[in-house]
Order: C-alpha cells, then structure tokens, then sequence
C-alpha cells in the first residue's frame, strides 16, 4: 500500500514532447487508471513510474519519496505488460517465483506464496506449464501473479487484457480487481478502453496527448466531463448547442437548443449568454410526440437492435441527435417529434473538439 | 498454404543430389578406404582389416595427437565464445544505422583469403616485424620476442579468423529475445547482472551452442594455419592426415584417422547437445 504523487511529469523523445507535465496524486489503495487514444502518452508515464525510462523533468514521489533516483529493480513495483513478458525458458511457477528469487525469500516461503498467487489466480494446475504451452489468458493470469507475489507497493498494469478476447476480457477484468482489493496495492491501470476504466477504476485520467484532460470518478467523468473530449472518449454522446438563458437554481440553467428553452444542469457561474455544449447521452433522452416539451426534431432513421430501438434525429438547426427508446411504439421516419431531455443528465461543458 | 509432400521433395532434390555425391559419396568411400590394408600401386588393397583404427587410437603419438587436437578445438572455441558474446550483445543493441557498420567489422577476417591472412600474421609477428618493434620502442620488451611457430600464435590467428561464425547466431539468438523481458525482470528485482545470468544467457543458448559447433569443427579441421604458424611445433590431426595421404601415400591409415578425428567430434558435439537438451528444449520457439 503506497499513495503516488506525479508532479510536472515531463518526456520528450527528440523534439516530439511526449508528456507535456501531467500531475496526478493516487490515493494509497486505489485502482486509478489512465484512459487516452492511442499516442496520448499512457504508456509513457507508466514507463516513467516503472523506472524503465527517466522523464526529462518533474518528480515522481511514492509514499511522499522521491523514486527517480531509484533503478526499476529498487522501487519494488509490479509490473503487467500487453505482451505478458512471461520468461519462455522458465516454467509457470518459476516465472512467478523470479520477483522472489531476486529478493533471495527462503526456499518454503518461496514456494507456499508462488502457490498462494497461483492459487488466486486460478492456475495452481498448471504450475509445471511453459508459457508457450498456454493460452493468451492463462498467460496473463501468470503475469499477474508473478506481479503481485512480490506484494508490490503499486501495481502497474499497462493493457494487460488488449490482446485477449471480449469473453476473456470480462473474466479477466474481475480477476484484477478481485486481486488487487485483496491485496489492498495501488494500481495505476492503462487502458483505451473506456468500459473498462468505467467497471474498474476508482478514479480515470483521461488523457490527451501528454496532458491529463480531467480527473475523476467513472460517475463524474461519465456524467460531468468538462469539455467535449472527455465526453466523446468515455461513451456514446451527443451535443448540442446550447445558449444560457437564465440562471434557474445552483449549477441549474435554462438554455435555448434549437429554438426550444430547456433546462440543463452546469458548472455554477455560467452567465446568461454564454454558448455551451451541451451533453445528453443516449439514455438521457426520450421521444415524444409533437407538441410535447422539448426540442422539435424530425426522425430520420430508426433500427432495431434487440432491447431498444435506436433512433436518430434532427433538430431544426440541422444537429443530428443518437437516442435509444423502448420497442413498444412504432415510428415511421420523417415525422416530427418532441425530444425530452432529462434535466439532470443534460450537461453544460465547455466547447472543445472532440477525440 | 501447405505444399504438398511431392512438391517439397521436387525443392529439396537438387541439394539432395549435390549432399549425395559430394558429400556422402566421398564419405563412403572414405568409411570403406579406413578398414582396408595398404597397397602398393593403388590406393588401397583388397583384404578388410581394423588394423588401421588399432594404430589410430593404440599408438600413443596419434592418441597424443587426437587429443591434443580436441583440446586446442575446445581451447579456441572457448576463447572465441567469451571474445565474441560480448560483441554479439553490442551488435544486437546497437541501432540500425550502425548495424551495418559493426556487422562489417566483424566478418572482415573473413574477407581475406586464408593464405594471405596467414602471411599477413607471419610478416606481423616475426622477429623483425611491427609488432616487435613497437613493443621495443615503447620499452616494454628489450629484444624482439620470438612469436612465431608456437601454439598461442596459431590459436590467436584462428580465434580471429573464427569470431564471426561465433558471433553471427549469438546475435541472432540475441535479437529474437523480446526487450520486454528485461524491464520484466528489472521490474521483478532482478539487477543487470542477475538479468544477464537468467534471462540474456539462457535464451542466447541456441545461438551459443550453434556457434560452439561451428567453431570447434573448423578449429579442429584447420590445416592451413597450424601449418604455417606453427610450424613443426604444432602437429594436428589434420596435417598429420594429409601427411599420410600426401607424404607417405598410407591412404588406408590416414583415412582411418580421419575417420577416428571426426567419431571424436561426433561424440563431442553429442555429449554438448545433450547437456543443453533441457535447456534447448525449453527455449524452442516450437514445441
Ligand atoms: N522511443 C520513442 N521514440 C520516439 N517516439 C516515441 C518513443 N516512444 C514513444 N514515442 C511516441 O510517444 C507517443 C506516446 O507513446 P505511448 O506509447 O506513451 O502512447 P500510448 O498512449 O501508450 O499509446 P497506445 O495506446 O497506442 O499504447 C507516441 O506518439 C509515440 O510515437
Ligand atoms: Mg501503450
């Protein structure tokens, strides 16, 4: 158990900045995962926790030291690589056994804790297995143990599940957080999957290249991103124009969409006038028909995918709108209905380009 | 797409056909030559014997011989091994750009012909010759050191010259290791020398054993440097072979010790790949 503190974190490779000052604090504990397209810099800054490479500027402080002066082998950390990196010539137990080795654990000790990691990770049987003699997530399942055996002061996992399966991807996806709940470690989790972020993490970074966009629980990244990449990279959105019109309440606005006044919910001190977008996830709207409250929109496809019917609209400004809705009515497209927008799920955020 | 059985023997027949008469073709008759007794006006006579192999290995000096020839292959190839695996690491590092570079120096041993090269260390080493006086002139000798025909001039000049058949797989072997292992093992409190001695030195094993082979065949079969070099004080199997066949015409006997040199190497070569059977088996990319 540890807390990390990335303070100013800086690398570049030539002139290209990788990692243009990101600033983090992890609470000792805490599955905290860094979210981002590919190129933004996730696996850079966990290169720079791991020790692999030195960052150009900032610091790095667990437990409120300093490790920048530490090589990988002294910061005692646990690292999950994409690739697994299991050691071909070395059977399962023995890769699992390796942290401990190096650390010169008794022979017994050695032996009762690569069974007990082995244990919790469900691959006690196949101890006496080559990497190359198992699957890609029995694989991964070894390097997870053999990252967690050496009880780490914080678990780095770099897309450990990218090269796996959807099935798997599910199965495993519980198996790291069941772990790492056991254990009580720090986890700095890497992923651009952002249903993952969301079903494991206590808090997500989002990143954009090398910058850290927004900071916050699944709940608050998901329903209250900040700007409009944030929103874009962590679900289905849609935005809309929005004009605030009048304060309603704390954090509570009337805003004009379309020709039609709303009510939305923002950051507090937005003053009338000011344009916004405004966000409403799919499961935040609903259709109505014409003359109802809302937003006037005509529809201009409907298809059928199973639980729901996912239809698409258009508002008068020409803002074409994704919306799920349930299959008991029928629409014909081309007619006009009135889109609702619940007002607590409809979020003000600043403009901004979408990832 | 998996070619049929048919097709790969249509491919494989015209080297089949070459290893068939030059190779297996003259081995034979090599085999059959060694249990024959001598001739006079022929290459060997009718009757069979196993006379030849009793001299080969009863008599003590071709014994000695035999030995001494297994010994000096093992003395170089462990020589070659430990120049050539630190090269082989920085070969294997280094970026592309200079890859060529160093790839370059290091076969350039073998860009000159066997004969010049030889005369070239000859010229080098002789008592009048540069390295001697720059030794002199930089006072640490205070007259010329005889250099020449003796056992560490012959093994310094096939060492040179047997570098990059050491080198070359141990690269190999070398860049096929994932990079990823060695910040695994870093991460897992492993320093560098412990990443050496567990991950780096295990999975170069393939490349190492191919490279000791290779070498130790083409140390003990030398002929042209003991001879040059060493002069009459380095007798090995080879020259001794072509002595009998050339010097005194026992064709007979001196295929037999020919025959009795590379049963030797079998045997050495067996006993090495048996040893690394455990660990060759589990740095196979393949099952
Ligand atoms: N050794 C290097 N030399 C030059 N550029 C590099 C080097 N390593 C990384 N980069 C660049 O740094 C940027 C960030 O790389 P990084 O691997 O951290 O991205 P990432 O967020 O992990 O992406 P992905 O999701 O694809 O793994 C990329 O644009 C990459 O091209
Ligand atoms: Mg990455």
């Amino acid at each position: 158990m540890a807390h990390l503190e990335i303070a100013g974190l800086r690398k570049s490779h030539g002139a290209v900045q990788v990692i243009a000052g990101v600033d983090l604090a992890v609470a000792s504990g805490e599955f905290f995962t860094l979210l981002g397209p590919s190129g933004c810099g996730k696996t850079t800054t966990l290169r720079c926790i791991a020790g692999f490479i030195a960052p150009n500027d900032g610091d790095i402080r667990v437990d409120g030291a300093s490790v920048l002066n530490a090589p990988p082998e002294k910061r005692g950390f646990g690292v999950v690589f994409q690739n697994y990196a299991l050691f071909p010539h070395l059977t399962v137990a023995e890769n699992v056994g390796y942290g401990l080795k190096t650390r010169r654990v008794p022979w017994e000790e050695a032996r009762r804790r690569v069974g007990e990691a082995l244990a919790m990770v469900q691959l006690f049987g196949l101890k006496d297995r080559l990497p190359r003699e198992l699957s890609g997530g029995q694989q991964q399942r070894v390097a997870l143990a053999r990252a967690i055996v050496i009880r780490p002061r914080l678990l780095l996992l770099d897309e450990p599940l990218a090269n796996l399966d959807a099935k798997l991807r599910h199965e495993l996806r519980w198996l790291i957080r069941d772990v790492q709940r056991a254990q009580g470690t720090t986890a700095i989790y890497v992923t651009h999957d952002h249903a993952e972020a969301m079903a494991l993490s206590d808090r997500i970074a989002v990143m954009r290249n090398g910058q850290i966009a927004q900071v916050g629980t699944p709940r608050e990244i998901y329903q209250r991103p900040l700007e409009r990449y944030v929103a874009s990279f962590t679900g289905e959105t849609n935005t809309l124009e929005a004009r605030v019109v009048a304060e309603a309440g704390p954090g509570r606005y009337r805003v004009a969409v379309a020709g039609s006044e709303l009510e939305a919910t923002g950051p507090a001190g937005l003053t009338p006038g000011t344009v916004r977008h405004l966000l409403a996830r799919p499961e935040s709207l609903s259709l109505a028909p014409e003359g109802a409250a809302g937003v006037s929109v005509r529809l201009d496809a409907v298809v059928y995918v199973g639980a729901a019917l996912r239809c698409e609209v258009v508002t008068a400004c020409k803002q074409r709108v994704v919306l799920q809705v349930p299959v008991q009515r029928a629409y014909t497209p081309g007619e006009t209905l009135s889109l609702a927008i619940d007002p607590a799920q409809a979020w003000l955020m600043a403009p901004g380009e979408a990832a | 797409m998996r070619s049929s059985p048919w097709r790969t023997a249509l491919i494989g027949a015209p080297v089949l056909a070459l290893l068939f008469v030059f190779l297996v073709l003259p081995y034979g008759e090599m085999v059959v030559m060694s249990f024959r007794t001598p001739a006079n006006g022929a290459p060997y006579g009718d009757a069979w014997t196993l006379a030849n192999y009793g001299r080969a290995f009863g008599d003590p000096f071709y014994l000695g011989v035999l030995l001494r020839t297994l010994g000096i292959g093992a003395l170089i190839t462990s020589l070659t091994l430990l120049l050539s695996y630190p090269i082989a690491m920085h070969l294997a590092r280094v970026s592309d750009r200079w890859h060529v570079f160093f790839y370059a120096c290091v076969v350039s041993p073998l860009l000159v012909g066997v004969l010049v090269r030889n005369f070239g260390w000859m010229i080098v080493v002789s008592f009048q010759g540069p390295l001697n006086q720059v030794l002199l002139a930089l006072g640490l000798i205070n007259q010329p050191l005889r250099l020449l025909f003796n056992l560490p001039i012959v093994v310094v000049a096939l060492v040179h010259v047997f570098v990059p058949f050491m080198v070359l797989p141990i690269t190999n072997a070398l860049r096929n290791i994932d990079p990823s292992l060695y910040d695994a093992s870093a991460s897992l409190g492993a320093k560098g020398y412990e990443t050496f001695w567990r991950v780096t030195l295990p999975l170069s094993v393939p490349g190492v054993l191919a490279g000791v082979v290779l070498v130790f065949v083409l140390a003990i079969s030398a002929f042209v440097t003991p001879v040059l070099l060493g002069g009459q004080n380095i007798v090995m199997m080879s020259s001794i072979v072509i002595q009998q066949l050339i010097g005194v015409f026992a064709w007979p006997f001196g295929a037999a010790l020919a025959m009795a040199l590379s049963i030797m190497t079998i045997i050495a070569v067996s006993l090495l790949t048996l040893i690394m059977r455990p660990l060759m088996r589990r740095t196979a990319r393949w099952s």
